[in-house]
């Protein structure tokens, strides 16, 4: 009979799923100062799964995502409520080290943001800081992120030629290849494609749907299509609130909430 | 499809016609004379720097060739030289820059990569830009009373020199090193913070290999104008004329702008418009390749940048 | 490197799952003509116990494809390709209950021998109807537009056919009415076989719209 894959999970997915919560938000609230962005959020992350954020802009989708690797620690004046669990371990806990968090969970940003170093530097950035010094072993990583990144064929003529030298869609996945050579559990990425061209953003999706073999990824994204092509998962944010959360195929064909079918429909305001 | 055609020709015909009303002619001689306001203003610091080089030039070809370089002050003027005043400049100078450089790159680290921004931070920054403001002599009695009456340094010696006129960049080193961090990108910090790098070492990898080039250019400018500086030294006690060259931190000095000076208040022409002249240009085209350094580096920055 | 992969291998499943329903529809029949012809009652009896499998692949099709449709933003072929994957499944199912329903059929006549010369004379319909089928699938398998049209063409012949056979029929009805059930029901089958080959001939225009871009109107 017909396998289905994941891709076409009937409704009530989130019952179904096997894969485990790597991350569980749990009554999670964030203040800017006194605003709250975010409110008593609560939702799983699953492993090997693609969760999408989507929403309106300000609806506190970036800042959702910096609470997954305390990015937000670095913003002066904030504030955090509830808990984040990464492997039933909570990240907001004293004795963690926000910088041990972040090497478990990376993050790609917007902009691509290359170091203005060689190709090989940069991809060799963040093994280098843990300690590797061993050039083949540095080789091996670099050969292994870049594949999996799907930008080896690409640079492999070049690798000592400076980043800047590479396409805007190049230049991210070089960043993805960064971020995955730390072997990170899951990556979290905010709007990865948004600065790229209609090709480079397929090439992008196409890697994402490769990457989440190996890794968890979280993406936000501004583009409800593309929550729909590459999300296993989909959380609608709105006003910093969790309108929905739920598989992609049940919040693209049958949202529970009216304003979430609203918004996917570009029925919004 | 006739009626755009119509549309289309009504505006041509009215982009070539010259309304009563049309002011964009008077706008546009507004902004010529404006532009050529602006050439002048340039003009007038070229060339008043090109009449100072053909002036010296002129009265210094004769007098500089390498004895003159190598010798040592005389009263005769056919057998003056600057070696030792050379040679002390160049000692200060190269204190103050191992002074001024970590001291200074230090502060602008700390205030822009550590210090929370708020009140101290503001109150720490207004002292500084107040600092680069004062006049230089008052580094002077500032060294003076430091070293020499509260430390008990001895009048007129290497070190003295130095740490006065490390004071004297200071200000400036630190608010360009200060430019130089700010240039750098946040989304840079934000990668090596991403992937888990300490604050450290995001500083030590991105950061300040980012911002050398700047802080270098600012730096060196800073030390061309320390370079050129006489009143500081004159009020530590600094010799202007000096027979050797400083051996050791300890060791009196002079400087070639105090040479310069001593010089210039010589009663015989030759010193006058000979020896001077040629003092001159050897200290001008000391700080002028002290800013084409500073040139070059910046240039070769940004082009770095661009891939 | 092609863009899309994951959507471009979810459209390949889409097409080869189509293809093992209509595979499926075609076994459903053939069983049903040989139990028909053999008067073989187990093979037929199986084969209304399988026809569930069928109904059951053309919901997830369904699904499958209004999933993709709402989550690819497929357009062009790749939206031709679903749209009329949708309308091929729902024809296919109807051909499914048509197999179905020649079991019965066979159920309800094959133990009365002087049914047997009607039977005789309505088997070649139900051949020929077996053979559009399996034509039709060549074409969707091989996105053969001109043998699409070419399998269309022959409902004609079917309609001939059917007529005949009805008038046999009817005859038969008349100086035979002790079996007027039977016939009855053996109407049925062959006005069931003349629309099974109408679904087809509908496959046909579809599978020309989805490989050419152009209505074809082919009955
Ligand atoms: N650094 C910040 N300081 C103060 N408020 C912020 C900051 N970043 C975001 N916000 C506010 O938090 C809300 C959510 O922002 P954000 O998470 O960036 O939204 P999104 O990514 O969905 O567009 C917005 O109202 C925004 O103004
Ligand atoms: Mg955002």
């Amino acid at each position: 009979m017909i396998q289905l894959d994941m891709k076409t999970k009937r409704p009530e997915a989130l019952q179904r799923e096997v894969s485990p919560e790597v991350l569980q938000v749990k009554n999670l609230s964030f203040y800017y100062g006194s605003t709250r962005a975010l409110r008593n959020i609560d939702m799983g992350i699953y492993k090997n799964r693609v969760t999408s954020i989507i929403g309106p802009s300000g609806c506190g989708k970036s800042t959702m995502l910096r609470c997954f690797n305390r990015m937000n620690d670095l913003i002066a004046d904030t504030r955090v409520e509830g808990s984040i669990l990464l492997n039933g371990q909570d990240i907001y806990a004293r004795e963690v080290d926000p910088v041990r968090l972040r090497r478990h969970v990376g993050m790609v940003f917007q902009q691509p943001n290359p170091f203005p170093k060689s190709i090989f530097d940069n991809v060799a950035y963040g093994p280098r800081m843990y300690g590797t010094r061993d050039k083949s072993e540095l080789m091996e990583i670099v050969e292994r992120s870049l594949k999996n990144a799907a930008l080896w064929n690409e640079v492999k003529d070049r690798l000592h030629k400076s980043a800047f030298s590479l396409s805007g869609g190049q230049q991210q996945r070089l960043c993805i290849a960064r971020a995955i050579a730390v072997e990170p559990e899951v990556l979290l990425m905010d709007e990865p494609a948004s600065a790229l061209d209609p090709i480079a953003t397929t090439f992008i999706e196409d890697l994402i749907d490769e990457l989440k073999k190996n890794y968890t990824v979280v993406i936000v994204t501004h583009n409800m299509q593309q929550a729909g092509r590459v999300g296993d998962y989909t959380a609608f944010f709105l006003n910093g609130e969790l309108e929905e959360f739920d598989g992609t195929d049940k919040i693209f064909l049958d949202p529970s909430s009216q304003k979430t079918a609203d918004y996917i429909s570009g029925r919004f305001g | 499809m006739k009626n755009m055609e119509g549309v289309i020709r009504g505006t041509v015909e009215a982009l070539g016609t010259q309304k009563a009303d049309d002011n964009i002619q008077s706008e546009r001689i507004k902004g010529i004379i404006f532009q050529l306001l602006c050439v002048f203003a340039a003009l007038v610091g070229i060339v008043s720097l090109a009449f100072l080089l053909v002036y010296v030039l002129r009265e210094a070809v004769g007098w500089l060739d390498w004895d003159f370089l190598t010798g040592r002050p005389s009263r005769f003027a056919s057998k003056a030289g600057i070696r030792p005043p050379m040679l002390g400049s160049t000692f200060v100078i190269a204190l103050v820059a191992l002074f001024s450089l970590p001291l200074g790159v230090g502060a602008a680290v700390y205030l822009e990569e550590y210090s929370k921004q708020g009140l101290w931070k503001r109150f720490v920054e207004v002292n500084i830009a107040n600092l680069a403001g004062v006049p230089s002599i008052v580094y002077g009695l500032l060294g003076l009373g430091l070293f020499v009456s509260t430390l008990g340094l001895p009048h007129g010696v290497v070190l003295v020199g130095a740490l006065t006129l490390t004071l004297r960049v200071l200000p400036i080193v630190i608010v360009s090193s200060q430019e130089a961090i700010k240039a750098v990108p946040d989304l840079q910090r934000h990668a090596a913070l991403g992937i888990g790098a300490t604050r450290w070492q995001m500083i030590r990898t991105v950061v300040l290999p980012e911002a050398v080039p700047g802080i270098l250019t600012g730096t060196i400018i800073a030390l061309a104008n320390a370079m050129g500086e006489t009143a500081p030294l004159i009020m530590i006690g600094a010799a202007t004329t000096m027979f050797s060259a400083p051996h050791g931190l300890l060791s009196s000095f002079s400087a070639l702008p105090l040479q310069i000076y001593a010089w210039s208040d010589f009663p015989q022409t030759e010193f006058r418009h000979g020896v001077t002249p040629a003092a001159i240009v050897v200290l001008l085209l000391i700080i002028l390749s002290m800013n084409g350094v500073a040139i070059y580096l910046r240039n070769r920055f940004y082009q770095r940048k661009k891939g | 490197m092609p863009g899309r992969q994951h959507f471009n291998k979810a459209m390949n499943e889409v097409h080869q799952n189509v293809l093992q329903m209509g595979v499926l529809v075609e076994e459903s029949l053939e069983k049903a003509r040989r139990a028909f012809e053999e008067k073989d009652l187990v093979l037929a009896e199986k084969v209304i116990s399988q026809d569930h499998k069928i109904d059951e692949m053309q919901l997830l099709l369904e699904d499958r494809c209004t999933i993709l449709i709402a989550t690819e933003q497929p357009v062009a072929a790749d939206l031709r390709v679903l749209l009329t994957a949708v309308k091929i499944v729902s024809s296919m199912e109807r051909m499914g209950d048509h197999a179905v329903h020649l079991a019965k059929t066979t159920r309800r006549t094959s133990q009365l021998p002087n049914l047997d010369r009607l039977r005789t004379l309505i088997l070649p319909l139900i051949v020929k109807g077996n053979d559009m089928v399996k034509d039709m699938l060549t074409a969707l398998a091989n996105h053969d537009a001109e043998l699409a049209r070419k399998v269309a063409g022959r409902d004609d012949e079917i309609d001939d056919l059917h007529r005949e056979l009805f008038e046999t029929l009817i005859n038969f009805q008349r100086e035979n009415p002790e079996y007027a059930l039977q016939t009855t029901d053996l109407l049925f089958l062959i006005r069931f076989f003349e629309r099974l080959c109408d679904h087809v001939t509908h496959i046909c225009e579809w599978i020309v719209l989805r490989e050419t871009g152009e209505h074809a109107e082919l009955s």
